[in-house]
């Protein structure tokens, strides 16, 4: 349905033509959070320039193993904010090489950071943002109100990070303006849902990008209480018409139908991840601290680079060879995700081609609800138009 | 669980590889115990199971002899040992190829020849010393691992002169077959090493494992005790419908080796560039041979041309991105439909019928058929 009245979430910059290169620069951080992915927090592994410079040179020296048009130089930690000074000179020198190189990037380069915001308007970041500020994104994570926000984001002291986190909202909306959060949903929070992307919304953050995890954490009878906040969220949306200039990725016109095609869901393989070490992953959730039950999946390292074997299985995987029959005969699979770490780490075997679907009735729940989101919207906007 | 149709007994740790994979010295020598081979021969029996059989230098004591012929069974083993009356393969390692005269009088037709990457360029030399003791020979290149482009190079260049030779004794009537060079032109589908699909293979150790090469890894690879049900976890991966590249490849003949998978991607579905590669330049000097062999082959007519192909990797063609998704489809369809490109449609769609008669349904209901009732001008 194409209706002027109806917002959209921000497109992703160069979408399916940019690689995505991750350095995890720090494995410390400020806080505890209960779903992190990285366990074992320290203050101590924290990346060499050396390191990110060779990975630099690898990349930008071998066009033709990487011919993508476009990158996005990423950072992520433990908290990345925590060295921005390394950050900055690993900038410098990716577009000092981009332009030696007369590369293709030098014209088509973005960096992004994933950051908790604690940091965000510390002078030697707001420097980092004001030199970059034309090709750079920086994504804070905020989970929602107060409540669900501390419920899981707290420091090791076991206090709630909201206020420190909140407090740097308006600055960096201001710096800004179309920026999107993310938010994972697991089942403690469930109750929490409809609140808390009413408060990003009302925080001035309008696009929301939430999903539930897919990992083994879901009871009997979540799938219940997860209908009904998606139900009371589309509510009041659509009485507040909030649609208008804000979107919530629960609801999308595109979920819920059988899916035709074979392809993958997530991008791993076409993404790399350096760690603090040089060692390069196919996305960060196959690095050992990602991983609770499986060895880490290493794909080459700065100094050798990449293991083309090793990359192969991602890049063939389709949605087929992974599925089980059920999955590959339901009526409501499309926008069914999956994270390719998530299957691995839960496979009987190892293997990235077993899909982990414990979200199962999460993704029904969403279905049934986004149904009707989408029948009171048309409904209303089509009564809007007789008027 | 698979249908398993034979199973692969290693008579000793040290039984010779016929394979990809290298033997490792062992500690402790010896033969399989008896009363392991005895259940194991008989499970095979009851199961209607045939059992190839691999050996080593040691002579078989006569109970066990007595054993092994009782099953039907094929026999793999070094040049040297008593062939079998059941059917003997002979494996022989380039580095004893010496013991090859002594083959004069070989009655085994069948014969594999393992060949490694110092003696690559000595390949066509060996063929041309073992031509007339064999009516089958299978080549492996056993370091295939380590393959390079110089390597490759060599190959191509080794197949080449072998192809000569092979089409020199078609045209005089002797169809001599060379795994890697024929195989492919008389194959319509897959033919894989169907390792952990059609075939299991039961150790010295008394475990089960997906094939001897998996054994010499160690026993953390092993798939449980034998007499209890092999653990064959995520089996569906090693069947071809679930090999995103395979799946898209007409190189029939290819081994498709699961362990070399598993050892250089990390699945065992997916393959390393370098078998692809090696199978693509077969199945290439496969399609250059027929090619040079228009009417030579009885029944050529059958015989489908092998179309020449402008990558050498399906995973090339899988992964390009100036080619769009509907024309990768085309391209892979029309590969592998031949030879059922030849077959009329209404007895294709009667084998679809009698195979899943709900498949002929949903395959109604995707395929748009409008009527046209204009009148015909
Ligand atoms: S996990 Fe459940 S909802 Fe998702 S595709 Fe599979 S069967 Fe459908
Ligand atoms: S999997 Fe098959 S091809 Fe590979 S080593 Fe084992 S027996 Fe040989
Ligand atoms: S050539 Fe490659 S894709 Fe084809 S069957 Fe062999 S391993 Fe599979």
């Amino acid at each position: 349905m194409v209706n002027q009245n109806i917002a959209k979430a921000p497109s992703v910059w160069m979408k399916s033509a940019a690689k995505t290169v991750t350095f995890m620069v720090t494995e410390d951080c400020q806080l505890r959070c209960h779903y992190c992915y990285l366990v074992g927090k320290n203050a101590h592994t924290r990346m060499d320039f050396e390191v990110a410079r060779q990975a630099i040179d690898y990349l930008v020296e071998n066009r033709d193993l990487f011919p993508e048009q476009a990158i996005v130089w990423d950072f992520i930690g433990g908290e990345p904010l925590l060295e921005i000074g390394l950050i900055d000179r690993i900038c410098a020198y990716i577009e000092y090489k981009q332009r030696q190189q007369e590369h293709p990037w030098a014209e088509s380069y973005r960096f992004s950071l994933t950051s908790n915001g604690i940091l965000y308007d510390k002078p030697a970041v707001q420097q980092f943002v004001a030199k970059n500020r034309d090709h750079l994104s920086i994504g804070i994570t905020i989970d929602g109100t107060p409540e669900k926000h501390d419920l899981h984001r707290v420091y090791p002291s076991g206090k709630g990070s909201y206020a420190d986190t909140a407090r740097n909202i308006p600055l960096w909306l201001a710096q800004f303006p179309g920026a999107s959060t993310k938010v994972t949903v697991a089942s403690d929070d469930l109750p929490h849902v409809a609140d808390s992307v009413l408060h990003l919304f009302a925080l001035g953050i309008r696009h929301v990008s939430i999903n539930v995890v897919f990992e083994d954490v879901w009871r009997e009878g979540d799938e219940r209480i997860f209908e009904k906040q998606l139900l009371e969220l589309a509510d009041r949306i659509i009485d507040g018409t909030l649609y208008a200039e804000h979107t919530c990725s629960f609801f999308s016109e595109h979920i819920g139908q059988p899916v035709q095609d074979n392809h993958n869901w997530c991008g791993t393989g076409r993404m790399l991840t350096v760690d603090c070490q040089g060692h390069f992953y196919p996305c960060h959730r196959f690095t050992p601290f990602s991983l609770a039950r499986k060895e880490a999946i290493t794909i080459g390292n700065c100094r050798d680079g990449i293991d083309f074997n090793k990359l192969r299985p991602f890049l063939s995987l389709d949605r087929f060879s992974q599925s089980s029959e059920a999955c590959r005969t339901c009526e409501v699979a499309s926008g069914c995700a999956w994270c390719q770490g998530a299957n691995y780490d839960y496979a009987d075997t190892d293997t990235i081609f077993q899909r982990a679907t414990y979200l199962c009735n999460m993704h029904k729940a969403r279905v049934r609800a986004n149904n009707y989101y989408w029948y009171k919207l048309k409904r209303k906007l089509a009564s809007e138009r007789c008027q | 669980m698979p249908m398993i149709k034979y199973l692969v007994v290693i008579l000793e740790p040290a039984a010779a590889s016929f394979c990809y994979y290298d033997v490792k010295p062992v500690p402790s020598s010896g033969l399989m115990p008896l009363e392991l081979l005895r259940r194991v021969v008989d499970h095979a029996i009851r199961n209607g199971l045939h059992i190839n059989f691999v050996h080593g230098d040691s002579p078989l004591p006569e109970e066990y002899v007595r054993l092994v012929e009782s099953a039907d069974h094929i026999s793999i083993m070094p040049p040297g040992q008593n062939p079998c009356a059941g059917g003997t393969v002979l494996v022989i390692d380039d580095h004893r190829l010496e013991d090859a005269p002594a083959l004069a009088e070989n009655p085994c037709a069948n014969i594999i020849l393992r060949v490694g990457r110092d003696r690559l360029r000595q390949l066509s030399g060996m063929v041309r010393q073992l031509m007339g003791k064999f009516g089958r020979l299978n080549i492996i290149l056993k370091d295939l691992a380590q393959f390079e482009e110089p390597e490759l190079q060599i190959c191509r260049e080794q197949m080449v002169v072998i192809g000569k030779r092979v089409a020199a004794e078609y045209r005089k009537g002797n169809f001599i077959e060379i795994s890697t060079l024929t195989d492919r032109i008389f194959l319509t589908n897959m033919n894989n090493c169907g390792a952990g699909v059609e075939h299991l293979t039961v150790a010295p150790d008394g475990r089960y494992y997906l094939c001897p090469a998996f054994y010499h890894e160690g026993p953390e690879h092993s798939l449980g005790a034998f007499g209890e049900t092999p653990r064959l976890e995520n089996s569906r991966l090693l069947e071809l419908d679930y090999a995103p590249i395979c799946r898209n490849c007409d190189a029939y003949h290819c081994k498709r080796c699961i362990y070399l998978n598993r050892k250089l991607t990390g699945e065992v579905n997916t393959p390393s560039r370098q078998q692809c590669r090696i199978a693509h330049l077969e199945r290439d000097q496969s399609r250059q041979l027929l090619a040079a062999l228009p009417s030579a082959i009885d029944g050529s007519e059958k015989i489908v041309p092998i179309p020449e192909l402008d990558y050498s990797d399906p995973f090339e063609m899988l992964t390009r991105r100036d080619i769009d998704g509907g024309a990768k489809d085309r391209h892979f369809a029309s590969l592998l439909s031949r030879p059922l490109e030849a077959v009329p449609a209404s007895q294709l769609l009667l084998q679809i019928y009698q195979l899943d008669p709900g498949l002929l349904a949903k395959l109604k209901q995707m395929t748009p058929f409008a009527l046209d009732l204009k009148p015909k001008k």
